[in-house]
C-alpha cells in the first residue's frame, strides 16, 4: 500500500514537472515573443504581427512567433504582476501600465522610451446611433435633451466608462467655462437620461446593439467601428465636437524581457508599431494612428475636427487625481449620480 | 496441542476485550467459545485469525508461534457471521477463490470444487450467485469456500446466527459430522447453549474477556466451577435468601443460590413419594409448553421456582398443590462457588436406610 | 378527482415551461446563432487552429484531471472508508472544500501561490518550471475543481458494504490489488463511472479558476470556454457561439453516458 502511494505521488509530480518543462522549454526559445494586449486589439495584432514577423526576418534573417494574450486591460497587468511572462505589454491605460512598472517589472520612464508618450496609437469616444440618427444628435448637448436613452457603462466598474465620462467631462467644463456647479449639474442631466447602466463595456455595446436599447452609445471609436462592421447598414458615428484622448500605451516588460534574452526584438517590436505600414494597420483597424501624415489619409474615417483632451490635461491632472476627484467613494460620479 | 494461546490481552481503547486468555485445544478436536454478546469470545477467535492483533501474550498452532505470521499464511479458514461470501462470484468461484489465490493448478482447482459442492450437498448450484441462494445454502458455501484451500484450523463466527431455527438444527448436524469427517481442528464461537452442547467437544464458557471455565459440555453443566458459569449454563433459579428452604442454611460468603430445574422435584398432591419429611408444600403458578416438555413455576414460601416437567405426566395445573423437594442447590458469591446437598433429605435418607 | 389532476398538470406546465425557458430556449439561440453567417463561416471557425488548439488543451486538462482524481478518489474513498481514524470526518469534509470555494478564488489561490509574487516561486525559480499562466497551471486548477467528484461518489457504496468480503478475501491471501480488482471494484464500478463522468463535465466547462492562471496566451493556454469569451468580447457573436456548439456536443455526449450509466447501475442493484 505504501509503495502505491509513493508511486502515486511521484507520477503526479512527474506529470506536474513535464508539463511545466514542457511550456517552460518553449518560453525559454528567444525567438519567441509575448505581447499581453488588451481586449479590442485581437485583428490588429493579428494583422500587425504578420508584418512584423516579415520586418524582422529580414532584418535579421530570424524566424520569430508572437504568441497573444488578450482580456481586460486591467486583469491583464494583474497577471503580468502575478508570473505572465510578457515581453511587451500593450495596454489600454497608462494606469495599468505603471502598475506593473510598480511591481518592479518595467524600469521607470517607460513612458519617454516610445514617442507620443509610448502611444503608437490612440482613440477617442463618439456616439454610436441609429441609422438616419432619428433624434438628431450632434454633440453633447443633445444628451441632455428629454426623451434621448443613453446607453453607457458604469464608471464605478468599467475602465472604458470612465472615459466616457470624463469626455462629457470635458466639454461641460468647455461650455460652461469651468463653472463647477453648472458642470456638474450638466453631468447630472446627462446621467439621468442613462437607460441602462451596465458594468462593462461589453455589455453596454450588446444592449445597445443587440438588444435595440437607448438612442445612443458612448463608445470607443474603434469599437463602434467594429459594431458597424458587424451590423451594416445599422447604425451611424456621431463625432462630438470634443471628447478624450484615450492613450492606449506600451513598454517592454523590462525584467522578462532580460531574462529572455528577447530585450532586443521586443524594443524592435514596439518600435516598428510607428513605422508609416504599421501605422497604416492601426487606421484599418480603426485606432487613430499618431503619425500625422497617415492620419490625414484616413481623414474620412476619424473626424479630425474633434477637439482631444489628453488626461495629463490641468483639467483633469492624470489619472490619480481623476480618480480621487471623480471616481472615488463620495466624489463626484456620486454626487451627480443617484440611483 | 494444537492451538494454544497463552496470557492473550486485548484493549479496544479503554475497554479490556481479552484478559489474561490461556488454553489448549488438541488436534482435531471441534470447541465451542460459549458466552453472553460483548464477553469477547469473537475477539478471541479473530486473535487466532490475525484480523486483530493481541496488545500481549502468546499465539501457537501446530506448536508454531505464529504472532508475527500474516493472517493469510496461518493456515486459517474462516467462516463470518454473515457468510462474507463475494457477491459478485458465483458459487464455483468463491468456493475456488483461496485455491486460486495459492496458483493451484486449474484442473486440480475444479475437482476439488466438485468435490466439496458434493459434500455441501449443493451440486449442480455451482453457477449461481450468492443472492440467489437460501440461508443455509449461503452458509453452507461459506464454509465449503473456507475449507478448499486446506487449511490447518477452521474458526466459525456465529456461523447459525443468521439462520432460520428448524434449518439451523439440520445445519448443527451436518457441520458437527462434516468436521468430524475432515478431522480439521476447528472453533466456533455461539451464544447459544444448546448450540455449544450438541456440536462441541469442549466447551470454553467466556465471560468479560475471561475464560471462566472450560471442559465438556457435561462437565461444565454439572460442576461449575465460578459463579457466573453456574448461573449462566441452564435455566436457572436464582435465589438469595435460599435459608428459607428446609434443609438449607445460611452459609457466610454466600449470597446467592442457583438452582437448577432438574434439583427440583414436584409431586402431585395424590402422588406417592418417599422424603414427604423433606418435602414441602407449593403452589403451582404458571405452566408453560416448551415444545417436548412444560416449564413449570412452583411457589414455595413466597419465592419463584423454576422446574421442569415431562408432557406424559398427568398434567399440572396453575394453582395446583404439590409437594416440591430440593435436592441440591450451587450457592455462589461474586467469585466462589460450592454445592451443597439438602440436608435434611440427607438426614432423611439415612434414617431410611 | 378533478382538483388532482389539476395540480398535476399545472405542475406539468410549469415544469416543462421551466426547462423550455432555461434550457430549450438557449440551446436553439446557441445553435441558430452560430450558424448565422453560414455553414462555411461555421466550418472556418471550427477549424482554425486557435480553436482546435482550444479544444486540445480542453481535453488535455479534462483527461489529465479525470486520471488523476480518479486515483486520487479511489485512494482517498478507500482510506477513509476501511480506516478508522479520528479525524476521518475532518478529512472527508477536506475534500468537499473545492465545492464551497467559488472557482475563480481557486484561481486566485493558485496565483498567489504559484506565482511570480507566490510562496512558491523561489523554489521552482530554482528548477525553473512555471505554473502558473502555463498549461501546468490550467491543469492543477482544474484538477482542484473537479477533485471531491470521484471521491464523493465512490464513498458511499464503500461505506455501505463493509469490510467483511475484503477480511474473508484478505483471510485467503489475497493481495491489496487483487481485493480491490476483483472485490472492490465490480461493487463500486458505477459509481466510479457516474464519479467520472461528473468529473469530466465539469473539467470540461470550467472556467473562472482557468482564466485568472491562464494567461489568455491564445494558441497556447485558452481553452474552449476561454476561447468563446475572447470571440464574444471581440464582437464576434457567431463565432463564439459557433465554438460554444463544440463544447454543447461534448456535453450532450456525457449527458447520455451519465444516463446510460444511471440506468446500468440501478438495475445492477436490483
Amino acid at each position: 500500500m505504501k509503495k502505491r502511494i509513493i508511486l502515486f505521488a511521484v507520477l503526479l509530480v512527474a506529470l506536474a514537472v513535464m508539463a511545466g518543462c514542457k511550456s517552460d522549454s518553449e518560453s525559454a526559445s528567444s525567438t519567441q515573443l509575448v505581447n499581453v494586449s488588451y481586449d479590442p486589439t485581437r485583428e490588429l495584432y493579428q494583422d500587425y504581427n504578420e508584418l512584423f514577423i516579415k520586418h524582422w526576418k529580414e532584418k535579421t534573417g530570424q524566424d520569430v512567433t508572437v504568441t497573444q494574450s488578450h482580456g481586460g486591460s486591467g486583469a491583464q497587468a494583474r497577471s503580468v504582476i502575478e508570473g505572465n511572462d510578457a515581453d511587451v505589454v500593450t495596454l489600454a491605460l497608462e494606469y495599468d501600465v505603471t502598475a506593473i512598472e510598480k511591481a518592479g517589472l518595467i524600469s521607470k520612464g517607460w513612458q519617454n522610451k516610445f514617442p507620443h508618450d509610448s502611444a503608437p496609437y490612440t482613440s477617442t469616444i463618439v456616439f454610436l446611433v441609429r441609422k438616419g440618427n432619428p433624434k438628431n444628435i450632434k454633440d453633447w448637448d443633445d444628451l441632455i435633451k428629454p426623451g434621448v436613452g443613453i446607453i453607457t457603462p458604469n464608471p464605478k466598474t468599467s475602465g472604458g466608462a470612465r472615459w466616457n465620462y470624463l469626455a462629457a467631462w470635458a466639454y461641460a467644463n468647455e461650455k460652461y467655462q469651468g463653472d463647477d456647479t453648472q458642470m456638474k449639474d450638466y453631468m447630472k442631466k446627462l446621467f439621468a437620461n442613462v437607460l441602462v447602466l451596465d458594468s462593462g463595456a461589453r455589455g453596454a455595446t450588446t444592449t445597445f446593439v443587440e438588444n435595440g436599447q437607448g438612442d445612443v452609445l458612448l463608445a470607443w471609436e474603434n469599437e463602434a467601428y467594429l459594431s458597424l462592421k458587424e451590423h451594416p447598414g445599422e447604425f451611424e458615428i456621431v463625432s462630438p465636437s470634443i471628447s478624450v484622448l484615450a492613450q492606449p500605451s506600451v513598454a517592454v516588460v523590462d525584467k522578462i524581457a532580460e531574462e529572455r534574452g528577447t530585450s532586443q526584438l521586443a524594443e524592435e517590436y514596439l518600435n516598428y508599431l510607428y513605422s508609416p505600414e504599421a501605422q497604416k494597420v492601426a487606421a484599418e483597424n480603426f485606432y487613430r494612428p499618431t503619425d500625422e501624415n497617415i492620419l490625414k489619409d484616413y481623414a474620412d474615417k476619424f473626424d479630425l475636427n474633434m477637439k482631444l483632451v489628453n488626461i495629463n490635461d490641468p483639467l483633469f491632472g492624470g489619472w490619480d487625481k481623476v480618480q480621487e476627484t471623480h471616481f472615488t467613494d463620495g466624489g463626484i460620479f456620486d454626487q451627480i449620480y443617484s440611483k | 496441542m494444537y492451538i494454544e494461546l497463552k496470557n492473550i490481552n486485548k484493549n479496544f481503547g479503554a475497554y479490556k476485550a481479552s484478559n489474561n486468555v490461556s488454553f489448549a485445544l488438541p488436534a482435531g478436536s471441534l470447541s465451542a467459545f460459549l458466552g453472553p454478546s460483548g464477553s469477547g469470545k469473537t475477539t478471541i477467535l479473530r486473535i487466532i485469525a490475525g484480523l486483530e492483533t493481541p496488545d500481549s501474550g502468546d499465539i501457537f498452532i501446530d506448536g508454531q508461534r505464529v504472532n508475527d505470521i500474516a493472517p493469510a499464511k496461518r493456515g486459517i479458514g474462516f467462516v463470518f457471521q454473515n457468510y462474507a461470501l463475494f457477491r459478485y462470484m458465483n458459487v464455483f468461484e468463491n468456493i475456488a477463490f483461496g485455491m486460486k489465490i495459492k496458483k493451484v493448478p486449474a484442473n486440480k482447482i475444479k475437482k476439488r470444487v466438485e468435490e466439496l459442492t458434493e459434500l455441501i450437498g449443493l451440486k449442480g448450484l455451482e453457477n449461481r450467485y450468492p443472492v440467489q441462494l437460501s440461508g443455509g445454502q449461503k452458509q453452507r458455501v461459506a464454509f465449503a469456500r473456507a475449507i478448499a484451500p486446506e487449511p490447518k484450523v477452521l474458526l466459525l463466527d456465529e456461523p447459525f446466527a443468521a439462520i432460520d431455527a428448524k434449518i439451523r438444527k439440520e445445519l448443527r448436524q451436518w457441520l458437527k459430522t462434516t468436521i468430524k469427517k475432515l478431522n480439521i481442528t476447528s472453533i466456533f464461537v455461539t451464544h447459544d447453549q444448546d448450540e455449544a452442547s450438541e456440536v462441541a467437544d469442549e466447551i470454553l464458557i467466556i465471560n468479560k474477556g475471561r475464560v471462566e471455565q472450560s471442559g465438556s459440555p457435561l462437565a461444565v453443566y454439572k460442576k461449575p466451577t465460578t459463579p457466573f458459569v453456574a448461573q449462566f449454563i441452564g435455566e436457572n433459579s436464582l435465589i438469595n435468601n435460599y435459608d428459607i428452604f428446609k434443609g438449607f442454611y445460611r452459609q457466610e460468603g454466600f449470597s446467592t443460590a442457583v438452582i437448577r430445574p432438574e434439583f427440583i422435584s414436584i409431586f402431585k398432591e395424590n402422588e406417592e413419594y418417599k422424603n414427604a419429611y423433606t418435602t414441602e408444600p407449593g403452589i403451582v403458578k404458571t405452566v408453560t409448553f416448551r415444545g417436548s416438555y412444560l416449564e413449570v413455576i412452583v411457589d414455595l414460601h413466597d419465592t419463584e421456582l423454576k422446574t421442569v416437567w415431562p408432557t406424559d405426566r398427568e398434567i399440572l395445573h396453575p394453582n395446583e398443590k404439590v409437594g416440591v423437594l430440593i435436592k441440591k442447590m450451587y450457592l455462589v458469591d461474586s467469585a466462589n462457588i460450592r454445592e451443597v446437598e439438602n440436608e435434611a433429605l440427607i438426614a432423611d435418607n439415612s434414617v431410611i436406610i | 378527482m378533478g382538483k388532482g389532476s389539476f395540480t398535476k398538470y399545472l405542475l406539468i406546465t410549469l415544469s416543462s415551461i421551466f426547462i423550455f425557458v432555461m434550457l430549450i430556449m438557449p440551446l436553439m439561440v446557441i445553435l441558430s446563432e452560430a450558424f448565422k453567417n453560414g455553414i462555411s463561416a461555421y466550418a472556418d471557425v471550427l477549424s482554425d487552429a486557435f480553436t482546435l488548439h482550444a479544444l486540445r488543451l480542453t481535453l488535455f486538462a479534462t483527461f489529465v484531471s479525470v486520471v488523476c482524481n480518479t486515483i486520487f478518489g479511489l485512494f482517498a474513498a478507500w482510506a477513509l472508508t476501511r480506516f478508522y481514524y479520528k479525524r476521518s470526518k475532518f478529512l472527508t469534509t477536506l475534500i468537499d472544500i473545492p465545492f464551497a470555494i467559488s472557482p475563480v478564488i481557486a484561481g486566485l489561490i493558485f496565483s498567489l501561490t504559484f506565482g511570480r509574487i507566490g510562496w512558491a516561486q523561489p523554489i521552482l525559480n530554482i528548477f525553473h518550471i512555471k505554473i502558473v499562466f502555463a498549461v501546468t497551471g490550467i491543469v492543477l486548477v482544474t484538477i482542484f475543481v473537479t477533485l471531491p467528484f470521484i471521491a464523493r461518489s465512490v464513498m458511499p457504496v464503500l461505506h455501505a458494504r463493509g469490510t467483511e468480503e475484503e477480511e474473508a478475501a484478505a483471510l485467503m491471501g489475497a493481495g491489496g490489488f487483487t481485493i480491490f480488482r476483483k472485490i472492490t471494484f465490480p461493487h463500486i464500478k458505477w459509481a466510479l463511472l457516474y464519479g467520472i463522468i461528473l468529473c469530466t463535465a465539469r473539467a470540461m466547462g470550467e472556467f473562472g479558476a482557468v482564466s485568472v492562471v491562464s494567461g489568455h496566451l491564445r494558441g497556447k493556454t485558452d481553452t474552449l470556454p476561454l476561447l468563446v469569451e475572447i470571440l464574444y468580447n471581440d464582437f464576434k457573436m457567431a463565432d463564439a457561439f459557433a465554438v460554444s456548439t463544440i463544447l454543447v456536443l461534448l456535453a450532450l455526449i456525457l449527458l447520455i453516458l451519465k444516463n446510460v450509466v444511471e440506468y446500468k447501475w440501478h438495475s445492477a442493484k436490483e
